[in-house]
C-alpha cells in the first residue's frame, strides 16, 4: 500500500512535468537531497547529454504499435547530484483485454557518445549524443550505471507487442532506482488492431563486413556474424549476406530466416580482383536456392538480389567500371541459364517457364548510384540497364528532376533502392550521422513509399576501424567503440550503427538508437503496405481498380516532408504513424479513405465503405454512390476548428485524421500598400496593376526587372535582378504565391533568405511560360535548402535571374504577382 | 563506397567546402564549452620487465589490450583470451588464436596475420634502436606445424621460421646495423598452415618482450658516390634492393639474403642470394625485384664519350634457362628502356649481354629523364627457384 501510494504520487508529479524529490527513503546521495527531474521523448529525439530538457513532457510514456511488432520511446532523467548506480526495471502491462508480461519491456540505457564537428558531420553542435542501446547489467557489470549531476541519462524503453495481444490500451510503469531511491514513470501502451507481417515490406542490404567483426569481436565466425544478423532481422533489416559457412549449410540458413527478412544476397566471391567473378560460385548457389524451391514448394528467389559490392561498387564513376559491370551482369545471366538448363535436363524444372526459373532470371543486380542512368558522359550499356536496380544515393535525390526520374522508373518497374553512404547522410537527406537529425531516418521511409521506392542499401553497420589511420596497419584503431563518434575523422557515426558486445561480456551485439530509428522508419513503411494490401484487395469490390494507398500516404506526408526534405516534426511524425494505424483499422472493416486534400479552407475526401453501414464525417451523415458492391463517399467539407477529419463507420469508434494546416491569404496585392510588401533588388520595381488580364482576381503586383551594366565586370557578372516577399519564421512553413509572364518563357531561381540577407540559397528552377500563371510552392520555406544544407530560419522567397544583358546592352522583363498564401509549419 | 576512395574524396573535397563557408560567412556550430575529446592514449603504463630482464611489450592479458593494439587479419577464426597455465609463459593470460585460411565470399585469405600494433595504448613502445633481441612466444596447437614469419613496419622481414607443435620461444636478433629501428609502427607475425580442409590453425601466443642493450646502434650506410652501387657486403643493400610487390604472401615473396658462398660472387666477398617461391596453388609467383626508388639518382654525369654503362652480374642457379629482362625506370612521364639476356642454368650471365648503356637511356629518354626511379630485373621463372645478383655497378 505504501509503495502504491508513492506510485501514485509520482504518477501524479510526473503529469505535471516537475522534479520530484523523494521523501521517504533515507537513501546516501543526492537523490534524497537533491531530486532528480524525469521527461519522456518520442523514439526520434535525440536528447543529448547536457540540453537542457525542461521543455520535454513530464510524461506518461505512450508507446504504440500493432500486434508482432517492437516499438518504443524514452525516458530521460536528470539528478541534481552524482548517481552511484542506476537501475531500471518495468512492470506488467495490463488492461481489461489482458496482460503484456514485463519481459516484453525491453529496457536500454542510452550511452552517450561525443560527436565534434567533422567535414561531412556539422549539422548539430558538438557535444555528447546518445547512441549505444545497451541493457543496464551489462553497464553495471562494469560500474558504468552512474549519471554525473545536472546531466541527462535517458532510457529507451521498446515494448515488444505479442503477436497474439490483444487490441487496446495497456497501463504500466518503468521503476528507476537511483541508489536506493526509486521512481516510477507510467507506462501506456495502445495495441493496435492488426498485426505485422512476419518479415517487413521493405527490402533491405545493410550489410555486416564479416572481416571486420574481429577487429571489435575478435571472432569474424559465421556464429558470430549470426548475432549480427539476428539483431538486424529483429530491427527488420537484413543483413545482406545469409549468416553461412558454405554451401552445406547455406539452404539450412536460407530456411530459417527466410520469413523473417524481405530480402537476402545470392553469396558470390571474387576470382581475384574487381570485376570478376567466380561465375561457377554464384552458379553453385542459385542451383542450391533453386532445388530447395522445389523441395519445400516456396519461390526462394521471390526475395534473392544480387549485390556483388567488391565486384562493383558504385560502377557509375567511370565507363570503363560500367563496361566491367555489363560483363558481370551478362556472366551473372549465363549462370543462371546454366543452371536452368540443368535442372530442366535433370526434370527438376519442368521447363524453363516454370516460375522458378523465371524468377531466377530476372533476378536484379542493385547497384550504388549517385545520379540518373543517363549521365552524359557514361553510357549505362543496355544489359546494365535492363539487369540492375538502381540505389540512388539520398542526395542524389536533391532535385525535382532527379525524384521524378526514379520515381518514373519505379513506376515503369523497376526497382529503385535508396542508398546511404558517408558523403550524403546529413541532413536535409535521411541522416545517419550521430550530430545530426534523427527523424530524417524515419522520414526516408515514407518518402520512399511515396515515390514507390521499396529498398534501403547501406553500406555498413559496423564500421568498428578507423579507417582514415591506416599507416602501417590494415585498418585503424578506435580509442573507443562506445564515446568516440567518429571513427574515421571525417564523419560521426558513417558505417556503424551497431555495437560490438565484447567489451561488456555480451555474446551479442548492442543496437542504437540510430538503429532503432531505421526499424521504426521499415515499420511505418510496413504499415503503408499493410494499408495498401488491404485497398488493392478491395478494388474489385469496389469497382476501382487504382484504388490504392499511395493517395493518403501523400497527403499523410505533407507534415512530414517538403519536397523529400524532412521538417523535422517530431510531433507531426508520431501523429501521422498513429493515423495510418487507424485507417489499416478502418480499412480492416472495409473503409478506404482513398483520397483526402486540402484546398484553401476546404476539405476534399473520397472514402469507400461496404454498403451496410453508415458513414459520419465531422459527425454528420455521409450519402455515398454505389461502387461495386459498396458505396464512395465523395465531398467537401468546410476546414473545421478542430482541424481534423472525424469519421465514424456504423457507429464504431471513431477515427480522426489530422489535417495539415491550411494556406491563408498573405497578400493579394490589391493596393499600392500590398504592393510595397515586394522587395526589389536595384533596376527594378514593383507597381500596383489593375488590369484584369494580369490578374487571378483583382489587382496584382505588376514587377519589372532590369539588367545593370556595371563598370566591374565582375558586378556585372554577379547582379541577379529580384524581388521577394517576407513570412515570418516562427509560425509559416509553406509559402506559394502565383506568377505570369507575359513575355516569353525564362527560368528564374527560387530562392530562400534569411532576414539579414545572409544565407541565401536556391531551393529550385521554375520555367516560367509565356502568357500563363504559374503556382510557386516552398513547402518547407522555414528551414532548409536541399542543396546545400543551409538553414533559415528564412523570412524571404523570391525569385531571381542571372543579370538581363543582350551583349552589353540591358533589358527589361515583366512579372505580375498575385494571391501570396502562408501555411503553417 | 570503400574507405580508400572516401580519404581521397575527403581531401578533394575539404578545399572547396571550406572555401565556400568562407565565402558565404558560415558560422560553424560549436558549442562554447566543448566537452573534451577522449584520451587517446589513456592512463600511463608503467613499464615493466621480465623473469630474464626483457622490458614487457605484451603479455596479451586483456580484451582490451587485444583490440587496441593488435589487428588480426583471417577468415572464420576467433581469439580468446587464455587462462590455461600449459599455454602461457608470462602473466596470467595469453592470446589464443584459432584462425582459419579458408575462402570467403569476398577474397581469400593466403595466411592468417596478426599484427602488433605500436605507438598504442598497450603496445606504447616504437623506437626500437635500444633493442638487441626481441622476443616471443608461441605454442602451436594446431596438429601440424606452421610457417611463420615476423616483419617489422610492413617490409623489414626478422625472422622466418617453422612452428613445432608445442611451445616455441623465439628470440629475434636486430642486427641495428642494417636498418633504422628507432620508428617501428608495428610487428607482422605471419602465420601459415592449415586451410580450408584442414583443422584451423591453432595458437597461443605470449609475452612479446625486448631485450635491450646499452650499446648505441650504428649503422651501415650504402655508398653510392662511387661506381660501386651494390656490393652486398651487408644487408643494409640487400633491404636496399625491393620485391616488386603483387606477390601472393610474405611466404611466396623473393627471399633475400646475403651470400657468402665464393661460388656465386664474382665481385668482392659477398653477392645477393634471390629464391624466388610458387604460391599456395603451385603457381610460381613474382620473379622480379629491383632496386630501392631512386637510389641511383641523377646518371647525366655518365653521358657522353666514354660510354658509360650499368653493369651487373647475375648467376642462374635454376634448372631452367632464363630470360633476364632488365628494365630502366625513369622518374617522368614512366618512361623506360630495357634489354633482354638469356643466362643459361648454373651459370653466371654474360656481362655483353647486360650491359645498359647510359647513352642509349639518353637517347630514348627525354630531358631531365635520366633521373632514375629504379631498375627491374625479370627472371620470369617458370618453377621455384634461386639467383644470385653481383656488383650492380657503373663501368665502361
Amino acid at each position: 500500500m505504501k509503495k502504491m501510494v508513492t506510485i501514485l504520487a509520482a504518477l501524479a508529479l510526473f503529469g505535471a512535468g516537475i522534479t520530484w524529490i523523494p521523501r521517504e527513503r533515507n537513501a546516501v546521495g543526492v537523490i534524497a537531497e537533491g531530486g532528480v527531474t524525469v521527461k519522456v521523448a518520442l523514439p526520434t529525439q535525440k536528447i543529448t547529454r547536457d540540453e537542457d530538457v525542461s521543455a520535454l513532457d513530464g510524461g506518461p510514456l505512450y508507446i504504440g504499435g500493432a500486434k508482432g511488432e517492437t516499438t518504443g520511446g524514452q525516458i530521460i532523467i536528470r539528478p541534481s547530484g552524482d548517481v552511484k548506480s542506476y537501475g531500471v526495471t518495468a512492470s506488467d502491462l495490463t488492461s481489461a483485454a489482458g496482460t503484456i508480461g514485463k519481459d516484453n519491456v525491453l529496457i536500454y540505457a542510452e550511452v552517450y557518445t561525443l560527436a565534434t564537428q567533422k567535414p561531412y558531420a556539422k549539422i548539430l553542435p558538438d557535444g555528447w549524443y546518445p547512441d549505444a542501446l545497451m541493457p543496464v547489467k551489462f553497464l553495471a557489470a562494469k560500474g558504468e550505471n552512474a549519471v554525473t549531476a545536472n546531466q541527462n541519462q535517458g532510457f529507451w524503453i521498446d515494448v515488444k507487442i505479442p503477436a497474439t495481444a490483444a487490441a487496446g490500451s495497456y497501463g504500466g510503469s518503468v521503476v528507476i532506482d537511483l541508489d536506493g531511491a526509486q521512481t516510477t514513470v507510467p507506462l501506456s501502451v495502445t495495441v493496435y488492431d492488426f498485426a505485422m507481417p512476419s518479415a517487413p515490406a521493405l527490402r533491405s542490404s545493410y550489410l555486416v563486413w564479416q572481416d571486420w567483426l574481429m577487429d571489435s569481436e575478435l571472432d569474424n565466425t559465421t556464429e558470430k556474424y549470426r548475432a549480427y544478423y539476428e539483431l538486424l532481422a529483429d530491427y527488420n533489416i537484413s543483413a545482406g549476406k545469409l549468416p553461412f559457412t558454405d554451401s552445406a549449410n547455406y539452404i539450412e540458413a536460407l530456411r530459417t530466416y527466410y520469413n523473417r527478412v524481405a530480402s537476402f544476397q545470392i553469396p558470390y566471391r571474387s576470382a581475384g580482383g574487381r570485376f570478376n567473378l567466380d561465375t561457377a560460385y554464384v552458379a553453385e548457389y542459385l542451383e542450391a536456392v533453386a532445388r530447395a524451391s522445389v523441395a519445400d514448394g516456396v519461390n526462394y528467389f521471390e526475395k534473392a538480389y544480387y549485390y556483388f559490392d567488391t565486384i562493383y561498387d558504385e560502377p557509375g564513376s567511370s565507363q570503363a567500371k560500367m563496361d566491367a559491370l555489363a560483363v558481370t551482369v551478362k556472366n551473372t545471366d549465363d549462370a543462371e541459364q546454366a543452371v536452368i538448363n540443368k535442372l530442366v535436363a535433370e526434370s527438376v524444372l519442368a521447363s524453363e517457364s516454370d516460375p522458378i526459373a523465371m524468377v531466377m532470371k530476372n533476378l536484379h543486380h542493385i547497384i550504388p548510384a549517385f545520379g540518373r542512368f543517363d549521365r552524359a558522359d557514361i553510357t549505362w550499356p543496355q544489359a546494365v540497364i535492363d539487369g540492375v536496380d538502381p540505389c540512388p544515393a539520398y542526395k542524389a535525390l536533391k532535385t525535382d528532376e532527379q525524384i521524378e526520374y526514379f520515381r518514373n522508373l519505379a513506376a515503369s518497374g523497376t526497382p529503385v533502392s535508396t542508398y546511404g553512404c558517408i558523403t550524403n547522410d546529413t541532413f536535409p537527406n535521411a541522416a545517419h550521422e550521430i550530430n545530426d537529425y534523427l527523424v530524417t531516418t524515419r522520414d526516408l521511409f515514407w518518402f520512399d513509399y511515396e515515390n514507390g521506392f521499396t529498398g534501403d542499401l547501406l553500406w555498413n553497420v559496423n564500421n568498428h576501424v578507423n579507417t582514415e589511420s591506416m599507416s602501417g596497419v590494415r585498418w585503424g584503431r578506435v580509442n573507443d567503440l562506445y564515446r568516440q563518434a567518429s571513427h574515421d575523422t571525417i564523419s560521426n557515426g558513417d558505417g556503424y550503427m551497431v555495437y560490438p558486445g565484447l567489451l561488456y561480456g555480451s555474446d551479442k551485439p548492442f543496437a542504437s538508437i540510430r538503429l532503432a530509428a531505421k526499424r521504426d522508419g521499415i515499420s511505418d513503411y510496413t504499415y503503408m503496405s499493410v494499408l495498401d494490401g488491404l485497398f488493392k484487395a478491395k478494388q474489385a469490390d469496389y469497382g476501382a481498380s487504382g484504388l490504392s494507398a499511395q493517395g493518403v500516404v501523400k497527403f499523410l506526408n505533407q507534415t512530414l516532408l517538403g519536397r523529400g526534405v524532412s521538417k523535422l516534426n517530431n510531433n507531426g511524425l508520431a501523429a501521422a504513424r498513429g493515423v495510418l494505424a487507424k485507417l489499416i483499422t478502418l480499412a480492416n472493416s472495409g473503409v478506404l479513405v482513398s483520397g483526402l486534400a486540402v484546398d484553401g479552407d476546404k476539405i476534399n475526401y473520397q472514402i469507400y465503405t461496404p454498403a451496410a453501414g453508415t458513414l459520419d464525417v465531422n459527425g454528420s451523415a455521409a450519402t455515398g454512390t454505389a461502387a461495386g458492391s459498396g458505396l464512395r463517399f465523395s465531398g467537401s467539407l468546410q476546414m473545421p476548428s478542430s482541424k481534423s477529419l472525424d469519421l465514424t463507420f456504423s457507429g464504431g469508434a471513431a477515427v480522426s485524421i489530422p489535417l495539415s494546416a491550411p494556406y491563408a491569404l498573405l497578400n493579394a496585392f490589391e493596393t499600392a500598400d500590398n504592393v510595397n510588401a515586394i522587395k526589389v533588388s536595384s533596376y527594378a520595381a514593383a507597381t500596383l496593376n489593375t488590369s484584369s488580364a494580369y490578374a487571378l482576381s483583382g489587382n496584382s503586383a505588376k514587377v519589372e526587372l532590369s539588367g545593370h551594366k556595371f563598370p566591374n565586370d565582375q558586378a556585372t557578372h554577379a547582379f541577379k535582378p529580384q524581388f521577394y516577399v517576407e513570412f515570418n519564421p516562427d509560425t509559416v512553413g509553406a509559402v506559394k504565391f502565383s506568377v505570369y509572364n507575359p513575355g516569353a518563357t525564362k527560368t528564374y531561381e527560387v530562392f530562400l533568405e534569411t532576414s539579414a540577407g545572409t544565407g541565401t540559397s536556391v531551393y529550385d528552377t521554375v520555367k516560367l511560360a509565356g502568357g500563363v500563371w504559374t503556382l510557386i510552392t516552398v513547402d518547407n520555406a522555414r528551414i532548409v535548402n536541399r542543396a546545400t544544407n543551409s538553414f533559415g530560419p528564412n523570412t524571404r522567397v523570391g525569385l531571381s535571374t542571372s543579370n538581363l544583358l543582350n551583349g552589353d546592352t540591358p533589358y527589361t522583363v515583366t512579372l505580375y504577382v498575385d494571391n501570396a498564401y502562408t501555411a503553417g509549419k | 563506397m570503400k574507405k580508400s576512395k572516401l580519404r581521397m574524396l575527403v581531401s578533394l573535397l575539404l578545399i572547396p567546402v571550406c572555401m565556400s563557408a568562407s565565402a558565404v560567412g558560415c558560422k560553424k556550430k560549436t558549442t562554447t564549452d566543448a566537452p573534451p575529446p577522449p584520451d587517446p592514449g589513456g592512463p600511463e603504463e608503467q613499464i615493466t620487465y621480465t623473469d630474464d630482464g626483457a622490458q614487457r611489450l605484451m603479455s596479451f592479458e586483456a580484451v582490451e589490450e587485444l583490440l587496441q593494439s593488435a589487428a588480426i587479419s583471417a577468415a572464420q577464426s576467433k581469439v580468446e583470451l587464455n587462462d590455461d597455465a600449459r599455454y602461457i609463459s608470462d602473466g596470467g593470460k595469453s592470446a589464443h588464436m584459432r584462425m582459419n585460411q579458408v575462402k570467403n565470399t569476398s577474397g581469400y585469405y593466403d595466411n592468417s596475420l596478426v599484427q602488433l600494433l605500436c605507438n598504442t595504448k598497450y603496445l606504447k613502445k616504437a623506437d626500437f634502436s635500444d633493442v638487441e633481441y626481441l622476443g616471443l612466444d608461441i605454442y602451436n596447437n594446431s596438429g601440424f606445424k606452421v610457417d611463420f614469419v615476423l616483419k617489422a613496419s610492413k617490409w623489414l622481414i626478422l625472422n622466418r621460421s617453422t612452428l613445432d607443435e608445442g611451445w616455441n620461444r623465439i628470440q629475434i636478433y636486430l642486427d641495428r646495423t642494417t636498418a633504422d629501428f628507432s620508428k617501428i609502427t608495428v610487428f607482422d607475425l605471419d602465420f601459415k598452415g592449415g586451410g580450408a580442409d584442414d583443422k584451423p590453425l591453432d595458437v597461443y601466443v605470449d609475452n612479446f618482450r625486448a631485450y635491450l642493450t646499452q650499446t648505441p646502434a650504428v649503422q651501415y650506410v650504402q655508398d653510392l658516390s662511387g661506381e660501386n652501387w651494390y656490393t652486398f657486403k651487408n644487408m643494409r643493400e640487400a633491404y636496399a634492393m625491393y620485391d616488386m610487390g603483387g606477390f601472393e604472401s610474405v611466404f611466396s615473396m623473393p627471399r633475400m639474403s646475403i651470400n657468402r658462398n665464393t661460388d656465386y660472387i664474382l665481385t668482392g666477398d659477398a653477392s645477393l642470394k634471390v629464391e624466388f617461391c610458387k604460391k599456395r596453388n603451385g603457381a610460381m609467383d613474382t620473379s622480379s625485384v629491383r632496386t630501392a626508388d631512386n637510389n641511383l639518382g641523377d646518371l647525366n654525369r655518365y653521358v657522353g664519350a666514354e660510354n658509360w654503362y650499368i653493369a651487373f652480374d647475375i648467376y642462374n642457379a635454376t634448372n631452367e634457362h632464363i630470360k633476364l629482362s632488365s628494365t630502366v625506370f625513369s622518374n617522368y612521364n614512366d618512361e623506360r628502356y630495357g634489354i633482354s639476356a638469356q643466362i643459361a642454368p648454373h651459370s653466371w650471365s654474360n656481362p655483353a649481354e647486360t650491359r645498359i648503356y647510359i647513352n642509349d637511356l639518353k637517347t630514348n629518354f627525354t630531358g631531365e629523364a635520366l633521373n632514375v626511379l629504379t631498375v627491374v630485373f625479370a627472371f620470369g621463372l617458370t618453377s621455384p627457384g634461386t639467383v644470385y645478383i653481383d656488383s650492380i655497378r657503373m663501368a665502361k
